[in-house]
């Protein structure tokens, strides 16, 4: 075996087995002939990261298969917009809104809306509707941008336009769906669409009228108070005893994807709990920051390696 | 469909290849402006399996090296056909607009 042939061959193990099983040999044949055709005994520049990074993402997807991905994605899509359909409708805009609302919106600086939330949720909706409409590389943009923005409403939660902010609580949820969302295909399939709009209109279906009846149950003075409304609808509770219900009936039924992707979606509202319980249990805003630092890193890392590997004009993406 | 993906596909129009006379092949559909990378290769390779639109054809040992040959299928073969008639028809479209423009100058400025 000569230097360059080891080289590879101590590269290509950053695949997982069962990829090395069934194409090492032949990817190094193809490693070997392209290099003798140039008049290589060295290992181009940057092929040798590019072959981790590949093997890396491989054994990322190994652990977590395509399958179980999209499913995922397909919910957390529906789910973050079904809320964010919800509070855009229920409580940043309200046309039928009291007195005090309109007087507050009338200077927050976003016309109809009661702050800067509604970007927040404009760009879920938005991504969602891109998502349905077929151009998913470009909803999972817009998604991405939500993080960045939930960041900024905790991060500026004294300035006027983050006043109305929903808790970081609610901030948390949307950010970690968004990371559910992003791990799904760029391409996603016709059949993706299709989850995506049941999991949709089936959330948006639970969260209005859930929203509604929880606002009857105040009294007038409580009635815009958007802080309390998201702490009663994004409870985690709720939302980890749904997946597993969905779960142990995607099990009964054979479907083991969607019971995998449903056990994902009990990820985020748990690590709610989690940060919850690290920052004391009071701290929502240390809460949503903990998580949030870390999804962002997560997210950034993720663009960055995309990003370098698009430089890979091979890269199918 | 992105253009690397969419010159494997055409490399394998005229019959099975191996991985480095994909990458050739590539390179040379372009005009050398695209030149695969073997990690970069395998990963389409792997994802246009899983689609079906390629499968694996044959594998022989030349000079102690393995190559394994690839080949459109069916679906394959269907769907290159419509990219490249999408591509055609869009290429087609741009130049009746620049030789429109060129007969009558740049409009709106």
């Amino acid at each position: 075996m000569t230097g360059l042939e080891r080289r590879y061959s101590r590269a290509l193990e950053w695949y997982p087995p069962h990829w090395r099983d069934a194409n090492a040999d032949a990817m190094l044949g193809t490693l070997l002939d392209e290099a003798e055709s140039r008049g290589r005994t060295r290992p181009a520049r940057g092929e040798i990261a590019a072959l981790a990074l590949f093997g890396t993402r491989e054994r990322l997807h190994a652990a977590l298969p395509a399958s179980v991905r999209d499913r995922a994605a397909a919910l957390a899509w529906g789910l973050g917009a079904a809320l964010s359909a919800t509070m855009l409708v229920v409580v940043e805009h309200a046309h039928w809104a009291a007195d005090r609302a309109q007087r507050d919106r009338a200077t927050s600086g976003f016309g109809p809306f009661d702050g800067a939330s509604s970007v927040l949720f404009g760009l879920w909706i938005a991504g969602f509707i891109v998502a349905i409409a077929g151009r998913s590389r470009i909803a999972q943009w817009i998604v991405a941008a939500t993080i960045p923005v939930s960041i900024a409403l905790v991060a500026f939660q004294t300035q006027p336009w983050a006043e109305h902010r929903p808790p970081a609580q609610a901030l948390l949820l949307l950010a970690l769906l968004a990371l559910v969302v992003l791990q799904g295909a760029p391409a996603a399939p016709q059949r993706a669409r299709a989850w995506c709009l049941v999991s949709g209109i089936g959330s948006t279906a639970f969260f209005i009228p859930a929203a509604f009846r929880e606002r009857m149950t105040y009294p007038d003075d409580y009635w815009w108070d958007t802080r309390l409304l998201w702490v009663d609808i994004t409870r985690p509770l709720p939302f980890i005893l749904g997946f597993l219900a969905v779960g142990i009936v995607a099990v009964i039924l054979g479907r083991y994807a969607w019971a995998a992707a449903a056990a994902i979606l009990c990820l985020p509202p748990l690590g709610f709990v989690g940060a919850m319980t690290l920052t004391g249990g009071a701290d929502l805003v240390a809460a949503g920051v903990l998580v949030a630092v870390p999804s962002t890193v997560l997210l950034v890392g993720r663009l960055a390696s995309r990003s370098y590997l698009d430089r890979f004009p091979g890269n199918p993406g | 469909m992105r253009e690397p993906t969419f010159l494997v596909l055409a490399a394998l129009a005229d019959g099975r290849k191996h991985g480095y006379a994909l990458i050739a092949e590539a390179a040379e559909l372009s005009d050398g402006r695209v030149q695969l990378k073997v990690g970069t290769l395998y990963a389409a390779l792997d994802r246009l399996g899983t689609e079906g639109l390629v499968e694996d054809a044959g594998e022989e040992i030349v000079n102690g090296r393995l190559r394994r040959y690839y080949r459109l299928t069916d679906v394959g073969v269907e769907r290159l056909d419509r990219e490249a008639a999408r591509l055609a028809s869009n290429a087609a479209n741009a130049r009746a607009k620049l030789r429109a423009r060129a007969a009558t100058g740049p409009a709106g400025i």
